[in-house]
């Protein structure tokens, strides 16, 4: 091979090198380009409990008061957005109501972890702490604003437990006063406090299915009595013939 | 095949008539078909211990007869959910609870076993295993305890056509007799010098070829015996007059009530709650 080829191939070499430099670097310079002004702000959106809230209202003014955006978290509870590096104002919104406010300086490209003040809120649905009530309508009312933040009427879930049967509806509540009401055939309603979560028991409200399942119970308990009762009777009845 | 024979005891459940306890056990039986996690069976089994205790049932030679029975329920339960650990096998427990692998023993695509592990799913199916069977051995150890086969026969002649009767009863009346007739034989054959003394299987099972041929001929005997005493007794000319009446008392009475809504509930609520549901 002569000096021409070796000189080819180091010209060859060099230019591939220099393009590959090139590619590499393409995206990131004209990312910056384009955005020198701008930086992308993400916001992942959690809970006391540190569980994503999705559907999260997210509200960025700037220092004047504007509203530069407003927006809900995806599924998993975040926000990308992309906004002139500033000072700004977020708040964040939870069933319409305030459960995070603060500032941010975006400067740099911004990943924000946000604990907002929601609190879970278990509510257990049984007769006589016992017998599971499967179907019920529950209502809850800001006690403050006396507004209705949820309403929910259907069929509540008995999650798997190794020792108790109870019907149960977790909810994502901010913090505040409630009122809690429950009704099936008859009514029943607790006033809360929510600043941690918290679970709480209706142990008065009765269904067609738990109060069928109730009589049953009794109705077995009493046989059982009545059964040991009879036998006995008889076996004392027995002994004396003997 | 009894575990344990009959006992004449005045207990409360020895006084039931066969009708109440056969309700009792049927229920059981029931129950045991739906379950597939072990809440309700553990409840079942206590309910089964207090009958058990009520019919003054001698637990040391249940445990002494049966023991094999509740060792095959342990290995059997337990060997088969190994193969319990897909998410398409569970609905009511928490699909990644139940299938969170704590020993993984054969990875997937391995020949004839496939994926096996132990998951606390499969644990949970292996004890409700375990329970259904020992439950359904010491359910059928009380019955037959507390209830004269004369009891079970004189109901089944009441329910199912005569004829179909006659061939359960005599099977079950001529099981003992025949078990007798063999242990006669392999004792005359012993003092013969019979003895199963090789390893080669072909030989085992030529050398117990003077057992088997008595006791068929013995069996054959025996029916032949029951088939004239029958045809001198015009059996199958018309239907047979009972002899005995079932009564009921009061206790009967609640312990059928207490059965039933035991069972109707424990059903009720696997079916609305999922309660013993995998």
């Amino acid at each position: 091979m002569d000096s021409v080829d070796y000189k080819k191939y180091i010209l060859l070499s060099i230019i591939l090198l220099i393009s590959t430099i090139f590619n590499s670097n393409q995206s990131i310079l004209s990312y910056s380009y384009m955005n020198n002004n701008r930086e992308i702000l993400q916001i992942l959106c959690v809970d006391m409990e540190n569980k994503p809230l999705n559907k999260a209202e997210v509200i960025i003014k700037d220092l004047n008061g504007k509203t530069v955006y407003n927006g809900t978290t995806n599924s998993t509870g975040w926000i990308y957005i992309e906004l002139p590096k500033e000072k700004y104002i977020l708040k964040i919104l939870w069933l319409k109501t305030p459960v995070y406010m603060g500032n941010i300086s975006l400067t740099k490209p911004l990943i924000e972890k946000i604990q907002c003040k929601v609190y879970h809120l278990t509510i257990a649905i049984n007769l006589l702490y016992i017998i599971p009530v499967r179907h019920a309508k529950i209502t809850i009312i800001n006690t403050t604003s006396k507004k209705t933040v949820y309403t929910y009427i259907g069929e509540i879930k008995i999650p798997y437990r190794l020792y108790i049967l109870s019907a149960e509806k977790t909810l994502r509540l901010p913090a505040g006063n409630y009122t809690v009401i429950v009704e099936m055939l008859n009514r029943q309603s607790q006033e809360i406090n929510l600043n941690k979560s918290m679970k709480i028991v209706f142990p008065y409200i009765a269904s067609f299915g738990s109060l069928f399942i109730l009589i049953c119970i009794i109705i077995a308990v009493i046989s059982c009595i009545c059964f040991l009762i009879t036998g006995h009777k008889r076996t004392k009845v027995i002994k004396s013939n003997h | 095949m009894v575990l344990i024979e009959y006992e004449a005891r005045d207990t409360i459940i020895h006084r039931l008539n066969s009708l109440s306890k056969l309700i009792w056990f049927s229920g059981i039986i029931f129950l045991l078909t739906l379950y597939l996690e072990p809440q309700p069976l553990l409840i079942l089994f206590i309910f089964e211990l207090f009958i058990g205790y009520l019919a003054k049932i001698p637990w040391r030679k249940i445990l002494a007869r049966a023991w094999w029975a509740f060792i095959f329920s342990i290995a059997s339960g337990y060997s088969i959910s190994l193969w319990v650990n897909q998410p398409s096998q569970f609905t009511n427990v928490p699909k990644e609870f139940a299938c969170k692998v704590l020993i993984q023993l054969t990875p997937e695509g391995t020949p004839l076993l496939g994926y096996t592990a132990i998951t606390y799913g499969g644990l949970l199916w292996g004890t409700a295993a375990t329970l259904k069977i020992s439950i359904a051995v010491i359910a059928a150890c009380i019955l037959s305890f507390s209830t004269s086969i004369s009891d079970i026969i004189f109901l089944w002649s009441r329910f199912l056509p005569y004829r179909l009767s006659f061939i359960i009863t005599a099977g079950m009346r001529f099981y003992p007799v025949m078990v007798d007739k063999t242990q006669e034989i392999i004792i005359a054959a012993k003092s013969r010098g019979w003895e199963i003394s090789s390893r080669n299987p072909v030989k085992r099972v030529k050398s117990l070829f003077p057992i088997v041929f008595p006791a068929i001929r013995e069996a054959v005997v025996l029916a032949e015996k029951m088939a004239l005493a029958v045809e001198a007794r015009a059996f199958g000319v018309k239907k047979p007059t009972n002899l005995r009446q079932i009564s009921f008392t009061y206790s009967d009475f609640f312990f059928i009530l207490f059965n039933v809504f035991i069972t109707g509930i424990l059903t009720y609520m696997w079916w609305f709650y999922g309660f013993g549901r995998l």
